[in-house]
């Protein structure tokens, strides 16, 4: 897969969360550190800790995939719904980026991924009243989690230097 | 790696003349229901259902070929990498290959609930060896099924009708009676399930 002229990734490298207990998948095509093709109707079944990645050989290429946390009722996690919201954030579109993250905040009150994510997209789109208070709102849901993020999440670098966010981390 | 081609997977051919391709017990996934399914001798590829039993929302995906599928009495024609989403789980489906190569993957979950396996998928595997007459086999598959999904009434309406095929009445009438008290609907099908002529007329059947 390597020296392709140019990027054909179809699934980032990434692994679930295990603190979301987490998902499964049925997908194509470098799982842990075994690589393998996966010509057309080919299934591949991945446990939640486990690293994968596929990388589009032809073009045209689609994958379907399916996951859900065993012994949970399916709840999507958000991460479609920050896709959407980052690609109005880069297209330009913030306003329409924080109508849909104020309506899932809304949808959702007890889940801090929410105003987290909504305060990382305001972060990265340079607003640092905003990102402050969107944190400040992921704080009354959830502590522990979000000090770990706060330490390491390269969304928020931008302001990470404002003496208000270093008064969160203390 | 846990990778499988579709064509790889098991072959459970049903009555209906459909073929389920186990997906979902291949890898053992306890998380979500999918499975996949090709053509059998009869070109259906999806059964004629609905999901009332279930209430599951249902995804199919053609992976490959063509399939006529009809969804609460719509034709629909579907070709490779096309999706349908029935959400509506009392809406009568089912799916016609309309090409000897087509294969579909079904996904299906209870919106608001975790996922738990189907009593169907037991019944599903030991359908063969009651076609077959093989019934104490089916007895065998379907009472595995019974230590994995206590007092499910469909499998032990199931049982009942292969007690009742095999001629054990007196097992035939326990396992439907069984079936009858969890689940009331259960005394209706048996009405009019032919499984059952033989053992009709005892006073024990449910009436």
């Amino acid at each position: 897969m390597a020296g392709h002229p140019r990027s054909r990734t179809i699934v980032g490298r990434h692994r679930r969360d295990p603190a979301r207990a987490d998902p499964l998948d049925v997908l194509p095509t470098t799982v842990g550190d075994e690589t393998q093709d996966a010509p057309a109707g080919t299934l591949v079944f991945v446990p939640p800790l486990v690293h994968r990645t596929a990388v589009a050989e032809e073009d045209g290429t689609i994958l379907f995939v399916v996951g859900a946390s065993i012994g949970e009722a399916f709840d999507g996690g958000g991460w479609d719904t920050f896709a959407v919201a980052n690609a109005l954030r880069q297209a330009g579109r913030m306003d329409e980026c924080r109508a849909l993250m104020e309506k899932e905040i809304e949808k959702r009150p007890e889940h801090w991924g929410f105003p987290y994510n909504a305060a990382c997209l305001e972060a990265l789109d340079g607003n640092a009243d905003e990102a402050l208070a969107y944190l400040q709102r992921a704080l009354t849901i959830e502590q522990t989690a979000i000090r770990e993020y706060l330490e390491k999440d390269d969304d928020l670098d931008n302001i990470r230097d404002d003496p208000r966010f270093q008064e969160l981390l203390k | 790696m846990n990778l499988v081609h579709v064509d790889e997977l098991e072959v459970i051919e049903l009555s209906e003349g459909f073929v389920w391709r186990p997906v979902r017990g291949h890898f053992g996934i306890q998380a979500f229901g999918v499975n996949a399914y090709t053509p059998g001798a009869s070109k259906q590829i999806v059964e004629e259902h609905t999901e009332g039993t279930l209430e599951h929302e249902e995804i199919y995906l053609v992976l490959r070929g063509r399939v006529k599928f009809t969804i609460d009495g719509n034709e629909h024609e579907l070709g490779q990498g096309q999706l349908v989403f029935v959400r509506d789980p009392s809406l009568g489906r089912g799916g016609v290959a309309l090409t000897d190569d087509a294969a579909v993957l079904a996904i299906g979950g209870k919106p608001g609930e975790a996922f738990e396996i189907s009593a169907w998928e037991f019944i599903f595997r030991a359908a063969p060896a009651i076609k077959a007459e093989r019934y104490d086999e089916a007895k065998q598959l379907l009472g595995e099924a019974l230590a994995a999904k206590p007092s499910s009434p469909p499998i032990l309406y199931t049982l009942a009708c292969v007690d009742a095929l095999a001629g054990d009445a007196d097992a035939a009438l326990e396992q439907l009676n069984a079936a009858v008290a969890a689940d009331d609907r259960f005394r209706g099908y048996a009405k009019t399930d032919s499984d059952f002529d033989a053992i009709r007329n005892d006073p024990r059947f449910p009436s």
